[in-house]
């Protein structure tokens, strides 16, 4: 009887005691989240003094001498994206490098997703033929100050206007769909420019998906400007997203 | 003692003793319940504490209750902080208790304070009241170090203080609190109540100003003002939508973390305290109102520009006389004041009063700030004064009235007022006004884009931005008369043309002529570009596209510009 009643008493004591070493436990938890958030606070008082603005625009000035982006390095459609490729159908079509769209995924990605990017890789070129220079696509933001800005806008363009010769003349150009050339020579050779990472900043794995699903393409169908332009709206979507937060 | 004489005493004092005895039972039973009352009361409080106060609740809520903030914090609209309350030390001496000598110890804490001499320190250490302040706002690796000298009568205080960490950045907007935390101007002085209110506390205050914007608003301006030597300068970035103002620029520049220091120069806010003469810029407004009343039946109506205009005594002449009859599209483009003045006269002085009180120019500015300047207008709006009026003299108003008034000039003719406080998603713009006709609207963006692409306002084009604009400049009125070396230049811009988003207005306060533009003090030389170097800046943040391949059709208004005579 008094054993039971000894153990019972041991028992509930026990108990009592973990209940109350673990509410002390979540007490210390719960100051040291205070003093932590106390501390967050200060930390970005801190974080927000030194990388203030006119500090930023300072070292613009004095270092980075960076330029807000001109009309020039917008890119006005997808069409106009292609464009910008180094190699241009001038040269007969046996000799074309052949061109590798890596689309990010399937076609099947719902109209809804956010963000859906494509990535684009050039093909192997071949060596003898020297490639026109490419445009300096300046798309990253330009200024310290833009890091929210999606650097690339793709408006929608009315027609889907075949490649042209002159990347210049791409954009001006608004005709009627013309006959595509069997094989196109637009293959970007944007991964290795700045622009690319640009495009595919938003993306989240755009090497490991040109890998995994790369697309052999002979030339640009219908359906892949239509392809591009859907992905070019999704991205416009996104960006509108960003430009409204 | 012997027990005998007890005895004997008792019996002596067998009265008295009865008496003492009936007393000291009375002052025990005094003790006895006064400590069953303090018992009691103890109980009492001890059960009120364990039972009513609940203690770890309490506490717990204290630890948390001290994270909100004194006073609200102030955010920009995408979330960036500009005024945030932050515990800073603050050094304090006791001067009565001090231990050590303070001729030694005046030098040493002087070495650590920066902007403090030992005369100073000293005089505080030796100082005959009981609290003294050495120095407020120290930083905490200055606190520690001073707290390592180990003084004891040195107090290292803990208080919060108000810290703007983008220092001129928006400062006239944000404004600045005194050294109690109580708001002295700007957004801290109009919202005093939201920012300490204890419910309110610990939600930022979400402004309209975009951080980005504004810096480029500033930083454009600030390097203009010192190119040109100009003693001032104020700028406008304004939704014509919604009227929230994404920037709002007053230079020179004010530090509001100590804007006692700055000058009263410095803290008057040019753009919605300071009232100017705007000069040209109000053309489209005359040309606007003549359009939408019909006395401009065509833009191609011609007035006589032949020879300067004399009304009584005064005469109203132009920079670049036409010498000929000029279409108002010719009027607008080259900024003329005699053929404005005809556009006005015909329109007459009630009308253009009324167009003028629509748009709000009759009255202080519609912001929230309380630093808001009585716009000065003619007493009597007679014939001359409509005139004057026509082309922005005799009227003075400030930056942010322009804005708003081109803002309803090219969003389809709605006034609305300005606002510095972000819409909340799905928020409607507060009620506006139909000042114009959706027609006039539309005809006035064209002229405005033929004033930039053709006429005085060039050097304001961002290409790709489709930038329309007018510009301004203005003889300051000092003393009864026009000073005319003291201008005071400006530009309202709109962008872009086709789909108007943003109004952009900038203003230099007595601008100088350089070198680089031939002696030029005017709008079109040194304020003009500053707008077209801000918009090249903002356009992108703002998500509005540039496309080089997109514009208004002008063409039907260059049929009404006769070709000038190269010279």
């Amino acid at each position: 009887m008094v054993a039971g009643a000894m153990a019972s008493a041991l028992a509930c004591y026990t108990v009592s005691l973990r209940v109350s070493a673990e509410r002390a436990d979540v007490e210390s938890i719960r100051r040291q989240i205070a003093s932590d958030l106390r501390d967050i606070r200060a930390l970005e008082a801190e974080l927000r003094t030194r990388s203030r603005l006119p500090q930023l625009q300072r070292w613009n000035d004095e270092v980075l001498a960076m330029v807000p982006p001109t009309a020039k390095q917008f890119a006005g459609s997808p069409t106009m994206l292609v464009a910008y490729a180094p190699n241009q159908p001038a040269r007969p079509a046996a000799q074309e490098p052949v061109v590798q769209f890596a689309v990010a995924s399937e076609a099947a990605v719902p109209m809804e997703a956010p963000i859906r990017t494509v990535a684009y890789t050039s093909g192997p070129r071949p060596a003898a033929t020297a490639p026109a220079r490419p445009q300096p696509l300046q798309l990253a933001a330009a200024k310290p100050v833009k890091v929210t800005v999606e650097p690339v806008q793709l408006a929608k363009v009315e027609s889907a206007p075949a490649p042209k010769a002159t990347p210049k003349a791409a954009p001006k150009a608004k005709p009627a769909p013309k006959p595509l050339p069997e094989t196109v020579t637009a293959a970007l050779a944007a991964v290795e420019t700045p622009a690319a990472k640009a495009i595919v900043k938003s993306e989240t794995k755009p090497r490991k998906a040109a890998e995994a699903a790369p697309v052999r393409l002979a030339g640009l169908s219908a359906s892949l400007i239509g392809e591009i332009e859907s992905a070019a709206a999704a991205e416009r979507r996104g960006f509108r997203k960003v430009a409204m937060q | 003692m012997s027990p005998v004489a007890v005895r004997q005493m008792r019996v002596h004092v067998a009265g008295q003793r009865q008496v003492a005895l009936g007393r000291s039972r009375q002052r025990l039973m005094i003790g006895v319940m006064l400590f069953i009352a303090i018992v009691a009361i103890l109980g009492l409080r001890l059960a009120d504490l364990a039972l009513l106060h609940d203690g770890g609740n309490n506490r717990q809520r204290n630890l948390f209750a001290a994270l909100v903030p004194p006073r609200a914090d102030i955010v920009d609209r995408n979330g960036v902080e500009l005024a945030r309350t932050f515990d800073a030390y603050g050094i304090a001496v006791r001067p009565r208790d001090l231990v050590s000598d303070p001729k030694l110890l005046a030098p040493r804490i002087a070495s650590i304070l920066p902007g403090l001499t030992p005369q100073q320190v000293y005089a505080q250490l030796t100082h005959a009241g009981k609290f003294r302040y050495i120095q407020r706002r120290v930083l905490p690796t200055d606190a520690k170090r001073i707290n390592a000298l180990g003084e004891p009568a040195i107090v290292l205080e803990r208080e919060p203080e108000r810290l703007y960490p983008n220092l001129t950045l928006a400062a006239h907007v944000i404004g600045y609190t005194d050294v109690d935390g109580i708001g002295r101007a700007g957004i801290e002085r109009a919202f005093e109540e939201r920012l300490s209110r204890e419910d309110m506390r610990s939600k930022p205050l979400m402004l309209s100003v975009d951080s980005r914007v504004q810096q480029a608003m500033e930083h454009e301006l600030q390097v203009a003002m010192d190119k040109f030597s100009a003693i001032g300068a104020a700028g406008v970035v304004l939704d014509v939508r919604t009227g929230e103002v994404l920037a709002m620029a007053s230079l020179p520049a004010l530090n509001p973390n100590a804007a006692g220091k700055g000058s009263m120069e410095a803290r008057f806010n040019r753009a919605t305290l300071g009232v100017y003469e705007l000069g040209s810029t109000f053309k489209a407004f005359t040309v606007a109102m003549a359009l939408d009343a019909g006395t401009i039946r065509s833009v191609g109506q011609m007035y006589d520009c032949t020879v300067p205009l004399r009304i009584g005594r005064f005469s109203i002449n132009d920079t670049h006389p036409f010498k000929r009859y000029a279409s108002v599209v010719e009027i607008l483009k080259e900024s003329s004041n005699i053929g404005t003045a005809q556009i006005a006269q015909e329109l007459g002085g009630e009308r253009q009063a009324e167009f003028l009180r629509r748009l709000g120019f009759l009255e202080p500015v519609h912001i929230e700030l309380k630093e808001r300047g009585r716009p000065l207008y003619p007493l009597n709006w007679g014939e001359i004064a409509t005139m004057t009026v026509g082309y922005g003299h005799g009227i003075a108003v400030t930056p942010l009235h322009l804005a708003t008034g081109y803002a309803a000039l090219v969003n389809g003719g709605i006034w609305r007022p300005a606002t510095l406080i972000k819409l909340k998603p799905g928020e409607k713009p507060a009620e506006g006004r139909r000042v114009f006709s959706a027609e006039t609207s539309v005809l006035m963006r064209k002229l405005l884009r033929l004033v930039v692409t053709h006429g005085t306002g060039g050097k304001a084009d961002a290409p790709g931005f489709r930038v329309g604009g007018k510009t301004g400049t203005a003889e300051k009125a000092v003393g009864g008369g026009y000073a005319r070396k003291s201008l005071v230049t400006n530009f309202a811009g709109v962008f872009p043309v086709d789909d108007p988003r943003y109004v952009v207005v900038a203003m230099l306060d007595e601008p100088k002529g350089i070198k680089e533009t031939y002696g030029f003090a005017t709008a079109g030389w040194n304020v003009a570009p500053v707008v077209g170097k801000v918009v090249a800046r903002i356009g992108p943040v703002l998500g509005v596209m540039p496309d080089e391949t997109r514009d208004v059709d002008l063409a039907p208004l260059l049929a009404h510009v006769r070709e000038e005579k190269k010279k």
